[in-house]
């Protein structure tokens, strides 16, 4: 799918067709990480591919459409988390009753010790547990997770060191081997 | 860790986690239906545009629109959302009296606001006790500072009138305003020119000042005072109303009196 070429001979729906096959998983994953739940991943994954779809002639090559997409799902994930805090300020608001309960998700994989590690990740503040994500699973090098958050590899490096910390903890909190 | 932990996350969760069909076809029906009603809806913005500007100049043309009948205009009641309260001992033990009565007019709420005072009381009872959310965990002060902000917004478009009532009420509006105070000294050193949200230099700000904690452990605790008269909340009182008899009134007017306070909320 990186080879672009294809991707110009395609019409734009065989390339978001092409795309959400190759990356849809990845997508949603990537916002899961971010805002821990499922239905909330989904409807980001969605907007991200409509994003994608409008934005396509505009596409620079000069990366590639996995880190385009990585990016896009970042921020929009980021947009949800903030616009979540921010209607938690709107009294009585007729379409969002703020709500400390877990998502199901959460719910479940709390009951669960065989989801130990995942419930550590997300125990990790999410501006450090995007940061891990992206180099452990997705296993991308600093530069890629720099170029995809924009911000600069030292600050990357730090974000990481800190997040291995915390997650260390986290997983030692649960008897288990980091 | 590296490997261990992406196998572990893999098999845990990550694994099982996959973009839906049915969600591959929303996008593809948005992407469709967008295509083919473009062309459609701009022919019909068009046409809605042209009648909307025909019909009106027919109006004025044929003698403009009758003069509205200035008795059929609502005009606000503010009885109609009023409130009376006397229960138990109806003096303070400062020989306040606590009967007390919403007499806020609903029109004069700003949008999205509570529009009573119970309800703004529980309201704010209620969020600002929830949880900080996560991404603010580095500042949570900043955070429960929005809702302070957020009471003095609600706070102008209600009102009660009642001896003890009106006391906690302002002391709730000095209090707010106090902490807005407060937070504006926490990036005063930044020199912003005004064109810039203090906002993006978060990381920049000194940390809240004692008064700014103290303050907001006062407002808080106002909050859920009122509420347990107003509202029948249950909970312990915090001691900082007078509707409540509370015994640490004085605390909180002594720290509002301590410096000038500016409203600069209502100064932009």
């Amino acid at each position: 799918m990186e080879n672009a070429h294809s991707i110009e001979d395609a019409t734009r729906e065989e390339t978001i067709v092409h795309l959400m096959d190759e990356y849809g998983d990845m997508v949603k994953k990537l916002a899961f990480t971010y805002v821990k739940d499922l239905s909330t991943a989904e409807d980001i994954t969605q907007d991200v591919f409509i994003s994608c779809y409008h934005h396509l002639n505009t596409f620079e090559k000069r990366s590639s459409f996995k880190t385009w997409l990585y990016r896009i799902t970042v921020n929009r994930s980021l947009d949800t988390l903030k616009t979540h805090a921010f209607k938690k300020w709107l009294p009585y608001s007729k379409t969002y009753h703020p709500s400390n309960e877990l998502t199901p998700e959460i719910k479940l994989i709390q009951k669960d010790d065989q989801h130990a590690v995942t419930e550590s990740l997300l125990q990790v503040p999410h501006k450090y547990r995007g940061i891990l994500y992206l180099y452990y699973y997705e296993e991308l090098r600093i530069r890629e997770i720099s170029e995809i958050t924009k911000l600069n590899e030292s600050t990357i490096k730090t974000r990481l060191r800190r997040g291995k910390q915390i997650l260390k903890l986290e997983l030692e909190r649960r008897g288990l081997q980091p | 860790m590296n490997h261990d932990l992406k196998q572990k996350l893999h098999e845990e969760t990550y694994e099982t986690i996959s973009f839906s069909n049915a969600g591959k076809q929303a996008v593809l029906h948005h992407i469709s239906s967008k295509k083919k009603r473009n062309p459609l809806q701009f022919l019909l913005y068009t046409a809605s545009t042209v009648v909307v500007l025909a019909v009106f100049g027919a109006i004025i043309l044929t003698g403009g629109l009758e003069k509205t009948d200035p008795s059929a205009v609502d005009e606000p009641n503010p009885q109609e959302h009023s409130v009376s309260v006397s229960e138990g001992n109806s003096t303070s033990s400062s020989g306040l009296n606590k009967e007390w009565t919403d007499v806020t007019v609903p029109s004069d709420v700003v949008e999205t606001h509570p529009t009573s005072a119970k309800e703004m009381i529980a309201s704010y009872a209620e969020t600002l006790n929830a949880p900080v959310p996560e991404q603010h965990d580095d500042d949570h002060m900043y955070y429960k500072t929005i809702g302070a902000t957020s009471i003095r917004v609600s706070l102008v478009g209600i009102t009660v009138q009642g001896e003890a009532i009106e006391k906690d009420f302002e002391n709730l509006k000095n209090l707010s305003i106090l902490l807005n105070n407060e937070e504006r000294k926490r990036y005063e050193h930044l020199n912003l020119d005004g064109t810039v949200a203090p906002t993006r230099y978060l990381d920049q700000w000194k940390e809240p000042s004692e008064r700014m904690k103290v303050g907001m452990t006062y407002l808080i605790g106002l909050v859920n005072d009122l509420n347990i008269t107003m509202n029948e909340a249950e909970g312990s009182p915090s001691g900082y109303s007078y509707m409540l008899d509370g015994d640490s009134v004085s605390e909180v007017e002594a720290l509002i009196a301590e410096e000038e306070l500016v409203d600069y909320w209502r100064d932009e």
